[in-house]
């Protein structure tokens, strides 16, 4: 899906017109892409699979207003992440935002070298995180979303954002220096 | 440092982004999406039936609650002041209700204001107005007459059902009927002083002894057959004749028509239609009127082609069911001449082994044919002054009980 070919394009044509079976190739084409974003967004596999459905029964009904003259990864990426948020909305508690105060969070951070990726997947790190600070993490870091961008689509302030990212990242150091102890055991809730 | 943190977890995502897809994962979907559409339709449903509920609530509510008024009224009866006009036929439910005045007889007087309202001549204008404007214009028109501080009530209410019927010409009647001079007519009412309170008011009081007035206008038979609206109506459909001798023919038709309207229910309507049918025979002496051609020496005649055509011109009358619905049934009746020719007629022989022989029979007479015909269908109210149909005909000839047709037909009308 990185690099759409005429093939793709076809696909989707062949979806807009009502092809099942184009349906059926299409979604085993964007599976892993969008399973990915699930993955980062929800608390279990159980849940990870329904937001899964969701996105692509919602992509599929609206893939009549794709514009086929631009890529449709980003389309998917976007319709996804919103599906997502849209999920974790549902959950009032879930998503509850608080804006924290810095004096409370200490800016310093731990000065000890950050284990490689290879050798210690953060995306594990992150399901530790409060459901807030994950969430602003991930659109933040991995979908490259600005703070006014993200505090529009999540209807919170850009400093509850801020805040948010900054007790995210204080909280993943400490994770990292602990996991580094061996005090932290990390398992991910997908069954990676 | 922090670009740092956030450059392992997006590394992180790029290493382990990947997701295998399991084999179910597919068929889950599927479950899943048709688990949503169906609880879509349900949610639908649901609403459907929640709207019909609240509206059958709502109307039940009004129901109960106007039956708890009326049944304030004792024995109440409808009167019914029916006035014809040109083009519009409206119903007038007059309940008048006094103590005092129980069991007068003021049959007379209505009769009076009936005239009185006749002869006015008020020049309608054809225009076609929709059902339910009219019961809102008549609907506001509720008038309520107090008399002396007795308990008295007279209301009018209308209810017009033709559709065809105009708003100035339903106001002027409103306006005759709510006029104080045209009430005062009433002999009856003269010696009471009656003044036209406004509904809002919350002035009237509840009647105890209702008089009833029944008054009906018949009209007569040139006031009935007189018509009321003109329409064009153009037509298409498809054709089979049928014959206890002959193989069936198909083919179709088209043509063209003028409808008007009667009253609500009835109207004419005059039809001319092209038809063209084809057909063969497997005897060419069945053909009336035409000599089939000696067979040459050692052939027989194996089958006969023909094509037929003519004009057809028929009159008659439907029934419209339900007049002022957007789907309307009708069933008529018809008179129905055809003249028709068999042009193409070919004979065609085979001879004993030396192949096929064919002879063209040149001019052939003209046939006129009278027939009955019954129709049946559906009017469909599709624009303000379009309406489209789809009907069957059956057509029986009346004279040689043969030759029935039975046609399909499509077509449109155009309400002047």
């Amino acid at each position: 899906m990185q690099h759409e070919s005429s093939n793709t394009k076809l696909l989707i044509e062949q979806c807009q017109q009502g092809n099942q079976l184009a349906e059926d190739q299409l979604f085993r084409l964007c599976y892993s892409q969008v399973a990915g974003i699930c993955r980062r967004y929800s608390r279990s596999k159980e849940e990870s699979e329904e937001m899964l459905n969701d996105c692509f029964f919602r992509m599929f009904k609206q893939l009549d207003k794709y514009d086929p003259s631009f890529d449709f990864s980003p389309w998917l990426r976007k319709l996804t992440v919103n599906c997502c948020l849209r999920y974790l909305q549902k959950y009032k508690g879930r998503l509850s935002f608080t804006e924290w105060n810095d004096d409370l969070i200490d800016g310093k951070f731990s000065e000890n070298k950050l284990p490689e990726a290879k050798d210690l997947n953060y995306l594990d790190l992150l399901h530790g995180l409060p459901e807030a600070c994950k969430t602003i993490i991930n659109l933040f870091v991995i979908e490259g979303y600005k703070h006014h961008e993200i505090a529009e689509m999540l209807n919170i302030s850009v400093g509850t954002s801020k805040s948010n990212l900054h007790r995210a990242k204080k909280l993943l150091y400490d994770m990292v220096e602990r996991a580094g102890k061996g005090k932290l055991k990390l398992k991910s809730n997908h069954g990676r | 440092m922090e670009d740092n943190l956030f450059n392992k977890i997006r590394e992180s995502e790029e290493l382990y982004c990947h997701v295998e897809m399991p084999t179910k994962a597919l068929q889950d979907y599927k479950n899943y999406a048709s688990s949503k559409a169906s609880v879509n339709g349900k949610s639908s449903k649901r609403f459907f039936w929640g709207l019909l509920a609240a509206l059958l609530l709502t109307n039940g509510f009004w129901l109960s609650k106007t039956w708890f008024s009326s049944d304030n009224n004792i024995s109440p009866q409808l009167s019914t002041l029916q006035v014809s006009r040109d083009t519009i036929y409206i119903t007038k439910e007059v309940y008048l209700s006094d103590s005092d005045q129980s069991g007068l007889d003021i049959s007379d007087e209505l009769e009076n204001l009936k005239n009185d309202l006749k002869q006015q001549r008020f020049k309608f204008n054809q225009e076609r107005v929709q059902f339910s404007t009219i019961i809102k214009d008549l609907n506001s028109t509720i008038a309520s007459i107090s008399s002396l501080g007795r308990n008295s009530l007279l209301s009018l209410n209308g209810i017009a059902s033709n559709r065809n019927i105009q708003t100035a010409e339903t106001d002027n009647t409103i306006s005759l009927l709510e006029d104080r001079s045209t009430i005062n007519s009433i002999g009856t009412l003269k010696n009471l002083e009656i003044s036209l309170i406004d509904y809002k008011e919350d002035k009237i009081l509840i009647p105890l002894s209702p008089i009833i007035i029944r008054l009906n206008d018949k009209m007569n038979i040139v006031e009935f057959l007189k018509p009321k609206s003109f329409t064009l109506l153009a037509n298409t459909g498809i054709v089979g004749q049928r014959s206890n001798r002959y193989s069936p023919l198909s083919g179709n038709q088209f043509g063209f028509g003028f409808t008007s309207l009667m009253t609500q229910h009835w109207r004419y309507n005059i039809n001319f239609d092209y038809f063209k049918l084809n057909g063969e025979y497997e005897d060419g002496d069945v053909l009336p009127t035409i000599a089939s051609p000696s067979a040459p020496p050692g052939s027989t005649l194996e089958e006969v082609y023909v094509t037929q055509s003519g004009w057809q011109g028929s009159f008659g009358i439907d029934y419209l069911f339900r007049p002022i619905k957007m789907i309307r049934p009708f069933a008529g009746i018809y008179y129905q001449n055809r003249s028709s020719n068999f042009n193409n007629i070919l004979f065609k022989f085979e001879k004993d082994g030396s192949g096929e022989l064919e002879l063209s029979s040149p001019n052939t007479p003209r046939i006129n044919q009278s027939l009955i015909s019954l129709r049946v269908g559906l009017d469909i109210n599709l624009l303000k002054s379009v309406d489209g149909f789809i009907g069957i005909n059956y057509n029986h000839n009346l004279s040689t009980l043969e030759n029935s047709l039975l046609s399909l037909n499509t077509g449109l009308y155009y309400h002047f």
